[in-house]
């Protein structure tokens, strides 16, 4: 479904992802997992078309996005969800999610997808008329999540979705994301530590330094000692 | 000054605030969502004076009624080829954000000297919209002022709807409040840039055509709007809503009095006067900011 290919990206002269390649099938729940600082947002933006790689190519579902916008990307049902969030600020919770029915096709699903991000959320539904700046980081995230889902995404794209919040909020974030996938969408997310995303994953990939340094399934990374030592800090 | 002599300056007051109102939510507006400060719109409030002018009285005799309708829609589409064919191709270039204000002052003094190749230095007449009085009990006020009063507050909700109801208005704000949140999900951004622009000319043009009765039209006409309505935005916090509101009339109820006591000329002054103390003291403005 989504086919990265030697993708390299620079900030100025500083390379920070060196020839990444990975692959997700349709249906997938697909980890990365790297340090803080090593590529691992930058390859997602690059991804979904905020940042545009200097070589190498993206194909989703057979189409070459690499050089499209944004907008064109999530009209084709690549949604990213940002760990920043960049929700809006002085909007009600219903207005940011409306906001992420905007493309055309998730608006004729609009009522039935903030039926779903209310039965994932059910918190969300009583901070309806709240405007953002008023919410928990908790909340905030579950609003990204939230209006993510309103795009009616195939594809979802998700930087760092447990970064900031308490454990037991954490479990809640990874269920809904594994419900989302069980009703049809893929997943490609982007964590700093395993300890979570590793139970849900089914295949997961290592990134250090801007480069894949592994790739394979949850039992392969657990028996590689120096994957083992670097994420899962056992 | 008599109760009678007080109410007059006071609607005068008022009705002027209107048109300030309109010219700092088009400001805010475009601010808002391109970033761009955009110096031309005080030649936006020209052209839309002038071109009333041109298809009513001055040369074309049309219907002011009819000609009303058609000067907002060509200043509204004015407004977005404005930002298609000026604004979006500088933001390209690394350092945009400053060449704009050079670029955008550059193509209001073009916009003002065409005006005076085209139209000539002379100042011109625009019909008033109702020429009548009222009485309202011992009072007689002119009918264009209360259509200017009720066509403001008019604009004003209607603004304040379609940025809170519609999809296009809501998209407005998104983008105003987070640029990638807004790209995140898919918003046309390059049509929000240039509708921005087109209501800012619908906004100007509707100023115009409210305020230019009773001050003629010149080549230099919208300057000074212009920059009392940076005024309001400055006093009133940018970007925010009720402080620009409470602003655009307390700027332009004071004006009046002060034009009445001391003489016209000391408008600016006082504008003047009241952003340096602003900038000096109270830089955010009365009432905060985003």
């Amino acid at each position: 479904m989504l086919k990265v290919d030697n993708i390299n990206f620079y900030y100025g002269e500083v390379q920070v992802l060196k020839d990444v390649s990975l692959k997700v099938e349709e249906g997938e729940f697909v980890a990365i997992f790297g340090p803080n600082g090593h590529g691992k947002s930058t390859l997602l933006k690059v991804i979904c078309g905020l940042l545009k790689p200097v070589s190498g190519s993206i194909n989703y579902n057979d189409h070459v996005i690499s050089r499209l916008s944004t907008q064109a990307i999530v009209e084709m049902g690549l949604v990213y969800i940002p760990e920043d969030r960049n929700l809006f600020p002085e909007m009600t919770v219903a207005e940011n999610l409306r906001m992420g029915a905007y493309v055309k096709h998730a608006r004729s699903k609009m009522k039935e997808n903030f039926e779903l991000v209310y039965q994932l959320f059910p918190k969300l539904k009583t901070l309806n008329d709240r405007t953002v700046s008023g919410l928990s980081g908790g909340e905030a995230r579950m609003l990204a999540i939230g209006r993510g889902l309103m795009s009616s995404p195939k594809f979802l794209a998700i930087d760092e979705p447990s970064f900031g919040l308490a454990p037991n909020l954490r479990v809640d974030v990874f269920k809904a994301i594994e419900e989302i996938r069980q009703r049809g969408a893929t997943i490609l997310l982007v964590e700093q530590s395993t300890f979570i995303a590793s139970n849900y994953a089914n295949r997961i990939y290592a990134i250090e330094d801007g480069k894949i340094i592994f790739e394979g399934s949850k039992e392969e990374a657990n028996h590689n000692e120096e994957i083992r030592k670097m994420f899962l800090g056992i | 000054m008599d109760l009678d002599t007080f109410i007059n300056l006071l609607l005068a007051g008022i009705t002027l605030g209107t048109v300030y109102l309109m010219m700092a939510m088009g400001l805010t507006l475009v601010y808002g969502v391109t970033k761009v400060f955009n110096y031309a719109q005080g030649s936006f409030f020209s052209w839309g004076g002038y071109l009333a002018w041109y298809l009513s009285v001055g040369v074309l005799g049309w219907n002011y009624y009819l000609v009303i309708p058609i000067t907002l829609v060509v200043m509204f589409i004015a407004g977005m080829i404005f930002e298609k064919v000026i604004i979006l191709p500088l933001r390209r270039f690394p350092g945009w954000d400053f060449t704009v204000i050079i670029v955008t002052l550059g193509c209001s003094l073009a916009l003002d000297n065409l005006i005076l190749v085209i139209f000539g230095p002379l100042s011109k007449t625009i019909p008033h919209l109702m020429e009548g009085t009222l009485k309202i009990g011992k009072f007689v006020v002119a009918q264009h002022d209360v259509l200017m009063l009720v066509i403001g507050i008019l604009m004003f909700i209607i603004l304040q709807l379609f940025l809170s109801k519609t999809w296009i208005g809501l998209a407005l704000r998104a983008v105003s409040q987070d640029n990638v949140g807004a790209k995140i999900v898919g918003l046309p951004l390059n049509t929000l840039y240039s509708v921005a622009f087109g209501i800012a000319g619908l906004l100007s043009a509707v100023a115009a055509i409210l305020l230019a009765p009773r001050t003629l039209l010149y080549p230099l006409v919208g300057w000074s709007t212009l920059l009392k309505a940076f005024v309001v935005i400055v006093l009133g916090g940018l970007g925010n809503i009720k402080g620009t509101v409470i602003a655009a009339f307390a700027l332009s109820i004071a004006e009046i009095f002060l034009s009445y006591f001391l003489g016209g000329i000391w408008a600016m002054p006082l504008f003047l006067a009241v952003l340096v103390v602003l900038l000096v003291f109270k830089p955010k403005g009365l009432f905060g900011s985003w």
